[in-house]
């Protein structure tokens, strides 16, 4: 289908304002219902891409018929489609998640169809400004989502988020205007031809391009010294945003990095060793997230501050920049999405069974919730990259990358990160099998946790396991997504 | 990069290392048959998986389904140590899972280091192309595969993680902790060298210091089961030194020495997991005349305790037999050897006495005779130890591949390694009553409070823990720092834009790393 | 470039709210201070497209005008003012939330209402 892109988008996002017109039909739960059908058709338009993409095509459309260097051109391409398959996937089981919840009404599938349809937007565009207001409609929508229950400590955690992330956004904006005024145009394919021609002429300003482009995407996905809304809004939000951040706009961020830096930049500043900056950021965030989840009391802030190291770990993959460490970082972001939306999923339920925010309440949860804790286990066994679970393989692709470069100093960072990793997972995993009588907190009502949320961990956990087993499902998928990074 | 993983049993030694695993395992099942009384499903599935480890790392044809399988096992046995929920096992596990994380990660590297000098993971393309790789990088990725190893078997430097782990365990999984799982990491480490044939000079050190470590440590000790693991770190110095030492003797003495550590040191936390199955105590001081109530028990840990001390007709005299012989004579690697032998005679006669001989207290006084499938479980297991004792001869015959022809016709009753065997253990018996005297083996009454100090620098733990503390100290540290207002969050955007700048500009970042 | 030229004053301007956003504590002032960086960049990117003395880049029946500003520039940032808009109403709505619950504007004050 020629305008699949365009479809894709544009039916969640129609999606997003039908489910306020249920309103008025007698529907039992039609936003629910809205919001799901929207994301299989949305799915099923992508799927007849599948075929085409995956032999190495690419799908364009032009909107309003206007040709590249004027008009938006949306685009699947083997990345995009690497991570269009990604969110649908994930954006599939939160919503599938949200749906055992009653208290998320009508706006709350509204606003979350506008973030994952502006996610979409994201991955498709080829429109450097597009980019940018996709960007904008993604942060809009998340800070409501994060304050969606109204609580105080939501609404700090999400007025810091929105400050943070502004003020970094503006320097986007300024990188769009020099590369338009040393472009005269928006497009990146366009953009992306002209620019050796200006490093050649005048590396500084490119220089001055990348720096800015470095430090918006990086706060979108968290990297060190840039992560510090992470961890407040990870945990304030309610438990679907929580995997929504985690899963879905942290990897947004690293999208838009892996498809500006290498189109943009890839054949002059990453071909000279810019990647060692980006790989000094990944370890310093790798091993300073680790560090700090390791110490942290709430369940959520150390999943949040986990994720941060994660996409340390990531972000070594891309800055080495090699095939293998490409392929490690994109199995990686793959991987990431699923174990940390699934654990945050667990956390969810584990929260609102008993009323517990803090690790060491977490008692007795075995006794109590076994098939629970058992999912809980495993994902984590696949976050700190145990065979035969999927962290695993893509851990070993980034070790191999970084070993074929001869670098021992990031091995032993690696070792540490990991280390750490496996530290503060295992100590949420002995609370959980502590002996204490299970009980809840004083006063308090336990939520009724339905089948769709079980499921949906049970989900997660199965497709750990099933990648872990047969990476070549993820690898395949990762091959087109190479092709067009490393041309 | 696909990575094909491939089981099949290669070769004699695997074959060797299979019957063993199938056998014990099989006495492990019947044990805790009768053993383990609470959450059965939890505990078997966990087994089982364990199992599933083991036989996978013996089974594998490369190094890659080796280290696979080695994590399976390692996780597996976190939740059997785990199993009894108590509040002491979490620490224990925790350092039991992050040691064994750290010594895979280290095979890990080193495998995959492997796989970039060759292109595969194969041990058998390994051994064709051994002699046209690098020397450099292969004494590099020894090292770090030895030391991974070690951390898996927990010999000295790494032995932090044993004596905790297996007193918490239940009574069973330690006994396959012991025999097994630390046996893992010797079967990769003789897989690895017996290609490279390198670094056995660091072996042999490490095996001393671990020989002579583990019994020092293990005489003070009054926790039985702390006890037999001290033991066991001191057992699997006897195994490294055999198979440093490289010569047909000692690696053939090293393999065998594997399989009569696993059926004695089986036995023997199985008979004092009997114990504590009818006495529901772990401390020596309230042990004592159990051996009227539970003769089975009682008769088996003397075969065990005899067959650790080395003394004929039992198999630990035959593997200690073929490493004695195998120093050819040093004298410094003989003395440590005896000096090793001797003290594990006098720890084990400390422990049967203290446990068995002697005055029942008047709380043990209804104590009984375990259930039938723990003392079939004991009952074979003695019998194996006397068997193989008597008639080393067929086992032998299985490292012949490896060792070559010349282990067959050792001759294990020769005069020499008679008035070895007595040296050590006459020496045992001196060291027992001395230090009763003395109140050097910490039972009994008497002083010897000021020498535990220096034990416990011995013991490494503290540097561990320290470690450890210094990590979490650093990290709340850094927590508190990280608490700002949002001013300062936004500076420090600021800040990372100016340094990235500056970096770029002053081309700081064409250092290749 | 150099100048008194929008190029210049854009650029001033957004440090100018740079300056404000790192050293204001104050809630209101911070997200004042985001619109005028926000303004800054606008009046930037405007500039960029600005040609002296140029026309409105509307074609009529295929007469050009000449000299013709961009129209690229202005179209775009006819978006930015929007999405900059929705952005502070919302900081606002926050800002706004914060004092109905805490009674405070300043951000000093908002560090011990967070667990750590």
């Amino acid at each position: 289908m020629i305008n699949a892109p365009i479809l894709i988008i544009s039916i969640p996002l129609l999606a997003a304002f039908l489910t306020h017109l249920t309103k008025y039909t007698k529907v039992k739960r039609g936003a629910e219902l809205v919001a799901i059908f929207a994301w299989l058709a949305s799915a099923f338009v992508l799927s007849t891409t599948a075929r085409s993409v995956l032999a190495g095509q690419v799908i364009k459309y032009n909107l309003g018929g206007w040709p590249a260097p004027f008009g938006i051109s949306l685009q699947v391409d083997g990345l995009s489609f690497f991570f269009a398959v990604l969110v649908m996937l994930v954006g599939l089981l939160i919503l599938i998640y949200s749906l055992g919840i009653y208290l998320y009404a009508r706006r709350f599938y509204s606003l979350l169809m506008i973030a994952l349809s502006s996610i979409l937007g994201i991955i498709l565009t080829r429109d450097i400004f597009n980019l940018y207001v996709f960007f904008e409609m993604l942060a809009v929508a998340s800070y409501v989502l994060i304050t969606y229950k109204h609580k105080p400590r939501t609404i700090i955690a999400s007025f810091k988020y929105l400050v943070m992330t502004e003020a970094t956004w503006v320097f986007f904006l300024l990188s769009i205007a020099i590369l338009y005024s040393l472009t005269g145009s928006l497009n990146m394919d366009v953009i992306a031809v002209q620019i050796p021609g200006i490093y050649q002429a005048n590396p500084q300003i490119v220089y001055v391009v990348f720096s800015l482009m470095m430090i918006s995407f990086g706060i979108k996905c968290g990297m060190f010294p840039l992560h510090t809304w992470i961890p407040e809004a990870h945990s304030q939000a309610p438990t679907p945003v929580s995997g929504l951040l985690s899963g879905l706009i942290l990897k947004v961020g690293l999208y838009a990095m892996l498809r500006i830096f290498y189109l943009f930049f890839g054949a002059t500043l990453l071909t000279h060793g810019v990647g060692n900056v980006i790989i000094f950021f990944g370890i310093v965030s790798l091993i300073f997230a680790s560090a700090m989840a390791l110490v942290q009391i709430e369940i959520k802030r150390m999943l949040a501050y986990s994720s941060i190291s994660q996409i340390g770990f990531i972000l070594i993959g891309v800055g080495l920049g090699t095939q293998l460490g490409l392929q490690g970082a994109l199995f990686h972001i793959f991987n990431h999405a699923l174990i940390k939306t699934g654990l945050f999923f667990c956390a969810g339920i584990i929260i609102s069974q008993t009323g517990f925010w803090k690790i060491h309440q977490m008692k007795g949860v075995w006794q109590q919730m076994p098939g629970l804790t058992i999912t809980f286990c495993l994902l984590s066994l696949a976050a700190i990259g145990i065979p035969p679970l999927n962290g695993f393989v893509s851990k070993l692709f980034v070790i191999q990358a970084v070993l074929l470069k001869h670098n021992y100093l990031i091995i032993f960072c690696l070792f540490l990160g990991i280390l750490l990793t496996a530290a503060c997972y295992f100590r949420v995993i002995q609370m959980f099998f502590s002996p204490e009588e299970f009980h809840h907190k004083h006063d308090f009502r336990p939520n009724p946790v339905g089948h769709f949320e079980h499921l949906t961990v049970y989900a997660f956990a199965f497709l750990c396991l099933l990648i872990g087993i047969f990476p070549a499902l993820v690898i395949n998928l990762i091959q087109p997504a190479l092709k067009v990074l490393l041309p | 990069m696909i990575f094909p993983t491939s089981f099949w049993p290669v070769d004699s030694l695997s074959f060797f290392m299979l019957i063993m695993v199938t056998m014990l395992f099989s006495l492990v099942f019947v044990y805790s048959l009768a053993y383990v009384k609470r959450n059965l499903f939890r505990y078997y599935f966990v087994l089982l998986m364990a199992l599933l480890g083991i036989l996978g790392t013996i089974l594998a044809k490369d190094l890659l389904s080796f280290y696979i399988c080695l994590e399976l096992m390692t996780v597996a046995v976190y939740f059997l140590i785990v199993d009894n929920t108590k509040k002491e096992s979490f620490p224990a596990g925790f350092k039991y899972v992050i040691m064994m994380f750290a010594g895979g990660l280290f095979i890990l590297v080193a495998a995959l280091m492997l796989y970039n000098l060759t292109g595969t993971f194969e041990f058998a393309v390994f051994a064709r192309v051994a002699h046209t790789l690098p020397a450099e990088s292969i004494k590099l990725i020894l090292a770090l595969f030895v030391i991974g190893c070690l951390i898996e078997i927990g010999a000295v430097p790494f032995h932090v993680w044993l004596p905790d782990a297996h007193p918490i365990a239940p009574s069973p999984v330690s006994a396959l902790l012991s025999g097994l799982v630390i046996k893992i990491g010797a079967y990769g480490l003789i897989r690895m060298l017996f290609i490279f044939k390198l670094g056995m000079q660091l072996l042999i050190w490490v095996g001393v210091l671990s020989m002579i470590f583990g019994v020092v440590l293990a005489i003070r000790q009054t926790n039985i089961k702390r006890l037999l693991a001290y033991s066991s770190i001191s057992q699997m110095g006897y195994v490294l030194l055999g198979m440093g030492i490289g010569t047909s003797l000692g690696i053939g003495g090293g393999l065998f020495h594997i399989l009569n550590h696993a059926t004695f040191k089986m036995l023997l936390f199985l008979c004092l997991g009997a114990v504590i199955y009818a006495t529901r105590e772990r401390e020596l001081k309230n042990l004592g005349g159990l051996g009227k109530r539970m003769p089975i028990t009682a008769a088996t840990f003397c075969i065990g305790a005899l067959a650790i001390s080395g003394i004929p007709p039992f198999n630990g005299f035959a593997s200690k037999a073929l490493i004695v012989s195998a120093t050819a004579g040093n004298l410094w690697l003989k003395t440590a050897l005896i000096i090793t032998a001797a003290g594990t005679t006098a720890v084990f006669l400390k422990l049967f006495l203290q446990v068995f001989w002697g005055e029942l207290p008047a709380q043990l006084k209804k104590t009984n005779e375990v259930p039938a499938p723990m003392c079939f479980s004991l009952l074979i297991l003695a019998g194996i130890c006397l068997v193989v004792g008597l008639f080393p001869g067929p086992v032998l015959n299985k490292f012949v591949p490896l060792t070559g022809i010349a282990l067959l016709h050792f001759e294990f009753w020769n005069f020499k390694l008679l008035v070895d065997t007595t040296m050590a253990v006459f020496l045992g018996l001196a060291i027992y009553f001395f230090g009763v005297r003395f109140g050097l083996l910490g039972v009994g009454e008497g002083r010897g409070k000021e020498n535990s100090t220096l034990l416990s620098y011995l013991s490494v733990d503290k540097f561990y823990c320290g470690v450890a503390a210094l990590i979490e100290a650093l990290c709340n540290m850094l927590k508190k720092v990280m608490r700002r207002s949002l001013n300062v969050y936004l500076l420090w955007i600021f800040m990372a834009l100016v340094i990235l700048l500056f970096v770029l500009w002053c081309p700081l970042w064409k250092i290749t790393i | 470039m150099i100048g008194f030229n929008g190029i210049t004053v854009g650029i001033i301007i957004i440090l100018l709210g740079l300056f404000g956003v790192l050293t204001k504590r104050n809630t209101i002032k911070i997200i004042m201070c985001l619109y005028v960086m926000n303004s800054g960049v606008i009046l930037f990117f405007v500039s960029l497209g600005y040609v002296v003395s140029g026309q409105a880049a509307i074609f009529d029946h295929g007469r050009t005008l000449l000299p013709m500003v961009d129209p690229l520039p202005q179209a775009v940032m006819l978006t930015s003012i929007v999405i900059g808009l929705v952005i502070t109403s919302l900081a606002l709505a926050l800002a706004l939330k914060i004092y109905e619950e805490y009674k405070t504007l300043d951000v000093k004050d908002l560090i011990n209402k967070q667990n750590d």
